[in-house]
């Protein structure tokens, strides 16, 4: 990829020429090309490259370049059917035209301006195209004192597209080209900003797969283990402040027949802070008691409420996240033979953190989590056995892969520490932690 | 007519006062001898891996070997401790039923070390804890307390059975005839137990029943399922 990049720019500099955009004053017939309306195909491939890129540069937020990611995304592209020479005063600009003279798109220098492309550009690789984009989008995006100044214009596209370029390097080339009066682009003053939409396809439906380990220990109600579905769904709130409501549903493998598992439903708010965090808050309904008979009369039958909010903050190539919420307390019993055990959980506080890189599409990282309950204890018959507060300490790692339309993943719960040789089984809430002593999992999801 | 009075009087004062055990005539009462089926009892065996196996309670019959022993326990002790009389010559008996031709000699019920629930199994008396493990695989149990069945049987004439309870520790009609032609009954004598470890210690963890001879055993789903027999004080 850095041999292909370094390519793209030693080809376009080589071309080393100065040029303007400005069109409609020619007099050879340049300006007498048909054009047709451009919705597919590489140049239009590229152009979702070269938003993907400017997105994860966080372009948006360098002063002077607030325009550039709206003006890539939303120009309208047009193809012509035959290629023109250069024809306009500066039009023979290394980003603009051939070697040989052909010129390989043009745009106003103006916000909101069509791009066209000529069939010469049909012979650029991605990453020249991509080049090109933002190449023509700086001069609609910059403000009018810079817009057609092809120096500028050209050093703050290399800024851009250098294989090893990063925001300070681009925010530094930024402000030593454009006069500190030119801070705001012209759009910025003159046009409505457009709010960028962070949570574009927020509602989901997915499966879950999931395996628990006992490690040996025996349990109060052995659940191998558990598929569940669910469906999210955001119909209310604004673009990045999407609100729904979601369900889930389970069915545990016991190791016999299966059982219906807990019914969650539960309430969802996500939104987008000013200082690029996404905020998550959340309240989780598992409703046992709605659930089997069987789960009804296991350690698992108590209904439990759920509430906690999530911060993420998405990095260049890594992200981290938290979680905290408190799940609430209750009572459940469970007949074994002749003897009826009743069971008393306590408040549990929960505390996670997760991290790791981003490679492309792909999460890898994992999380660590604090499950911190205020008691547990089981009577029943002649036995009674109060555990009292205990935490459980856990860790896992976590693999993603996530695109607009859908997401894959598995993940590794492992229980690394407990007091009182506690386990997932005391929390008695397999939707939060499940059980055992940890757990495999995988699962899929369609965004809409 | 003076003499009749004074008669008269002084029997009220006595009964009274026999009534409230203020003359210590108390083990000089006739005392009624309750039968109890338990409630738990749960069978562990290398081969039962999961506390709640269905195999494991509720049966009609129980294998006892040398890799399948049944943990027994009278659970609602607590509610008749201060009533049971221990005294000497009372009854304080487990009573179980083989289907078996002979007792094995190497039978033996062994009072339980350690609290254990009905999800038990060979390696775990609960699975709660860190304390939830047998140290020795197949049950912890007082292995210089065990006892062997006594040679005495019941007296089918004392036993009252007027305390119906629906589940848990409930009062069982008598051994049906039929059931008992061919059913061996064997009776472990609790006495000491009672007087060391329940009493004693506020303990009830229960018996052990082991033999290393392949039998069967009525189980508490059964109509002769195992039962603890004891002598109440009068009016408790």
């Amino acid at each position: 990829m850095k041999t292909i990049s370094s390519l793209l720019v030693l080809l376009l500099c080589s071309v080393g020429f100065a040029a303007t955009t400005r069109v409609g004053n020619g007099d050879s017939g340049g300006d007498l090309e048909g054009f047709t309306l451009l919705e597919s195909g590489p140049i239009v491939d590229a152009r979702e490259t070269a938003v993907e890129r400017l997105e994860a540069l966080n372009i948006r937020s360098i002063q002077g370049l607030g325009q550039l990611l709206p003006e890539v995304r939303t120009t309208t592209l047009y193809f012509s059917e035959k290629d023109v020479h250069e024809t306009l005063p500066n039009e023979n600009a290394r980003f603009h035209s051939s070697i040989t003279g052909l010129v390989y798109a043009r745009t106003f220098s103006e916000p909101h301006a069509a791009t066209r492309f000529f069939p010469v550009a049909e012979k650029l690789n991605q990453d020249q195209l991509v080049a090109l984009h933002i190449h023509e989008g700086l001069h609609r995006a910059l403000p009018p004192s810079v817009n057609t100044n092809e120096s500028v214009i050209a050093e703050i596209t290399l800024a851009i597209t250098a294989p090893d370029t990063s925001f300070d390097r681009i925010q530094d080339t930024v402000a030593s080209l454009l006069p500190e009066d030119a801070s705001l682009s012209a759009s910025d003053t003159e046009v409505a900003v457009e709010e960028i939409e962070h949570y574009p396809n927020p509602s989901s439906v997915g499966y879950r797969y999931t395996v628990f380990q006992r490690g040996g220990a025996i349990s109060n109600y052995p659940v191998s283990s558990m598929h569940s579905i669910h469906s999210h769904l955001y119909p209310f709130g604004g673009k990045n402040t999407p609100f729904g409501m979601g369900i889930e549903a389970s069915l545990l493998d016991r190791g016999q027949e299966g059982e219906l598992g807990p019914l969650g439903i539960s309430a969802r708010l996500r939104l987008w802070s000013q200082r690029d965090f996404s905020v998550g808050i959340f309240a989780v309904g598992s409703l046992n008691t709605l659930s089997a008979e069987e789960l009804q009369n296991s350690p698992f039958g108590r209904d439990i409420l759920t509430a906690g909010f999530s911060l993420r903050k998405d990095l260049d190539h890594a992200y981290v996240e938290n979680f905290i919420s408190i799940s609430t307390g209750g009572e459940a019993t469970h007949r074994v033979g002749l003897i009826q055990y009743q069971y008393q959980y306590g408040e549990v506080y929960n505390v996670q953190v997760r991290g790791g890189v981003k490679v492309g599409a792909f999460d890898l990282g994992g999380f660590a989590q604090l499950n911190l309950a205020s008691g547990f204890g089981v009577n029943g018959g002649a036995f009674s056995s109060d555990i009292g507060r205990y935490r459980l300490v856990s860790a896992g790692p976590e693999l993603k892969y996530v695109n607009d339309k859908f997401g894959l993943g598995i993940q590794g719960r492992f229980l690394v520490d407990a007091t009182k040789g506690a386990n997932f089984d005391y929390l008695g809430n397999l939707f939060e932690a499940g059980a055992a002593k940890g757990s495999l999992s995988a699962s899929m999801s369609l965004f809409f | 007519m003076k003499l009749f009075s004074f008669v008269l009087v002084t029997m009220i004062l006595v009964n009274i006062l026999l009534g409230c055990g203020q003359l210590g005539f108390e083990n000089a009462l006739p005392s009624i001898v309750h039968e109890y089926s338990l409630s738990g009892v749960k069978a562990i065996s290398p081969e039962l891996n999961r506390g709640d196996e269905p195999r494991s309670f509720l049966q009609e019959s129980y294998p006892l070997s040398s890799t399948q022993r049944l943990l027994l326990r009278f659970e609602k002790l607590s509610d008749h401790l201060s009533s049971i009389d221990s005294s000497e010559g009372k009854l304080l008996e487990l009573k179980v039923y083989l289907d078996a031709e002979s007792i094995p000699e190497d039978l033996k019920l062994c009072p339980v070390e350690r609290n254990w629930m009905m999800l038990a199994t060979w390696h775990h008396a609960h699975p709660f804890g860190t304390s939830g493990q047998w140290a020795t695989p197949g049950g912890d149990y007082i292995s210089s307390e065990c006892i062997a069945p006594t040679d005495e049987t019941p007296d089918p004439e004392e036993v009252d059975s007027d305390e119906p309870s629906p589940n848990a520790d409930s009062i069982r009609p008598l051994v049906e005839a039929s059931a008992e032609e061919w059913a061996l009954p064997v009776r472990f004598d609790l006495s000491q137990w009672f007087k060391t470890r329940a009493r004693g210690k506020g303990e009830n963890f229960g018996w052990l029943l082991t033999t290393n001879q392949p039998i069967f055993l009525f189980g508490d789903k059964s109509n002769l399922p195992p039962k603890i027999l004891f002598n109440r004080f009068p009016g408790r």
